[in-house]
């Protein structure tokens, strides 16, 4: 036996000494990691919901009949160069009466003398630029074109979407801490109720010249061992109680592999930190 | 190591006891390399003290406690470990650990001193045979007899050749038998050139040749 393989052993010995205090420790980290996954995959998976709402977005600037085609064609051109903005469509009298005889499923224009519908531009923008702040900068700029008359968003809607997706961050945010915090505390009660199991041992060792690596490494390692564990039965259990799951419309999106690969850091982090302050509470 | 080197240097020690009353007062004492020194004291005299503050698990109210020549201090904790790395204990504040086996008790200072396998191997095979308990290697320590338990003890005292051995009422409760082992062994230890510090109520009579000794009365060394 040499250092490395007695302190592996004593950390598995500390786990197993005390089944039940272990497998309870076990399983409350896997229910709050598995918390804390779900809050984190609700929000990808709401927030890739809610990107594909707001691509359907588009702003439609109604046109003055005063304004000759050959003016709108040096709209089209100047706003398509226009920061954030991906396309540009003209509608004419024309295709506006058929849009809408498309929509109403009748020509409602019929009988008219002349087309009373009004040409208009229709701009769809990059992702980044769907925020109600960014379109109304860009309203209050299609204003400032001579012969706009009206504009017409889904503002209100797009205003209500951001304060629920705003919502819906705090809340993910703030359970995550205290999930983070509760995980943190179980751990350190946990490491710490093991440690003070072996302060006989701890101390015999303490006296023959041992340092930290002999007292506190294997507890330490058996919190970061606990909270890995944890966090690796957490994500076996969503990718496999997911499988059985679906919400019309919504897709489920899973954390990045790099995603994932942080939340394990994460969650090493957590055992170490919570396993040398359960070596070093005394009280 | 020089055998004129003063291993334990006590000067001017006053402490007192957890319940407040003064356990030493000014009290001195020097241990040199390759001496036995046997302290004598009733229940209560303060003997498991002066082994606190030897290996540096007390601190003394005032005076200097130098171990190879390293005064201790609490706040190196570095010298303080590597001090007591090189103090063999048996009886007294130094126990066994019970749910370990025979051979895992025995072997921690190696382990502490981080030797390699192959030598923590063989140097246990070594100890092992010269208590014998050989037989007994992959036995708990909470299954030995109070006589097994001290031959542990010594096993683990000497296994990485440490020059100090502090030794704790090591005798007072063995039969016949086994206290004459043990008195042999700590002749034999005392012959091969260890320095031993042996802490007695004095109930049986250790004979050491060649032993200072003294008796510790009223906080002072006699």
């Amino acid at each position: 036996m040499n250092r490395a393989i007695y302190v592996m052993g004593r950390m598995f010995t500390n786990l197993y000494r005390r089944p039940l205090a272990s497998l309870g420790t076990f399983l409350s980290l896997t229910l709050l990691y598995l918390l804390l996954n779900l809050a984190w995959t609700s929000s990808l998976s709401t927030g890739a919901y809610y990107a594909k709402m707001i691509s359907q977005i588009d702003v439609e600037a109604f046109l003055d009949d005063s304004v000759p085609d050959s003016t709108v064609a040096l709209f089209v051109e100047s706003l398509s160069k226009l920061d954030g903005v991906q396309t540009v469509v003209f509608i004419s009298k024309d295709e506006a009466r058929a849009r809408l005889t498309n929509l109403m499923g009748l020509d409602l224009m019929d009988g008219f003398e002349e087309n009373p519908l009004p040409r208009s531009l229709v701009m769809r923008f990059k992702e980044d630029y769907l925020t109600s702040r960014s379109l109304e900068s860009f309203r209050n700029q299609l204003f400032s074109l001579q012969g706009v008359t009206e504009i017409f968003y889904a503002q209100r809607w797009l205003e209500k979407a951001e304060e629920a997706r705003r919502l819906i961050g705090r809340i993910v945010l703030f359970l995550s801490i205290v999930i983070i915090v509760a995980a943190t505390l179980n751990l350190i009660q946990s490491v710490r109720f093991s440690a003070r199991n072996d302060q006989d041992e701890i101390a015999q060792i303490k006296l023959m010249g041992g340092g930290i690596s002999l007292t506190s490494l294997p507890h330490i390692l058996e919190g970061l061992l606990l909270s890995l564990l944890s966090g690796i039965a957490s994500w076996m259990l969503i990718h496999y109680s997911l499988r059985y799951i679906s919400i019309r419309e919504v897709t489920i999106v899973y954390p990045s592999s790099d995603g994932q690969i942080i939340f394990y850091l994460g969650a090493a982090a957590v055992g170490l930190f919570a396993g040398f302050m359960g070596t070093v509470w005394k009280k | 190591m020089n055998s004129r080197e003063k291993l334990v240097e006590l000067h001017g020690i006053t402490a007192r006891s957890d319940a407040g009353y003064v356990v030493f007062r000014n009290l001195d004492f020097t241990l040199t390399a390759g001496e036995t020194a046997v302290i004598r004291g009733a229940t209560g005299s303060g003997k498991t003290a002066l082994a606190e503050i030897i290996v540096g698990r007390r601190q003394p109210e005032s005076g200097t406690v130098s171990l190879f020549g390293n005064i201790l201090t609490p706040r190196n904790s570095a010298i303080l470990r590597q001090t007591r790395r090189r103090i063999g204990g048996v009886g007294g504040i130094f126990s066994l650990i019970e749910r370990l086996s025979v051979a895992e008790n025995i072997l921690y200072p190696l382990l502490i001193r981080g030797d390699a396998r192959s030598f923590i191997k063989t140097r246990l095979h070594q100890v092992l045979l010269q208590f014998n308990l050989t037989g007994r290697k992959a036995d708990r320590v909470s299954a030995l007899s109070r006589g097994e338990k001290l031959m542990v003890m010594f096993a683990r005292a000497i296994i990485a050749d440490q020059p100090l051995l502090l030794i704790d009422e090591p005798l007072e409760l063995l039969e016949q038998p086994r206290f004459d082992e043990t008195t042999n062994i700590l002749k034999r230890l005392s012959a091969a050139g260890h320095t031993l510090l042996i802490l007695t109520s004095g109930q049986k009579t250790i004979t050491v040749p060649g032993a200072r000794e003294y008796q510790l009365s009223e906080g002072q060394l006699q």
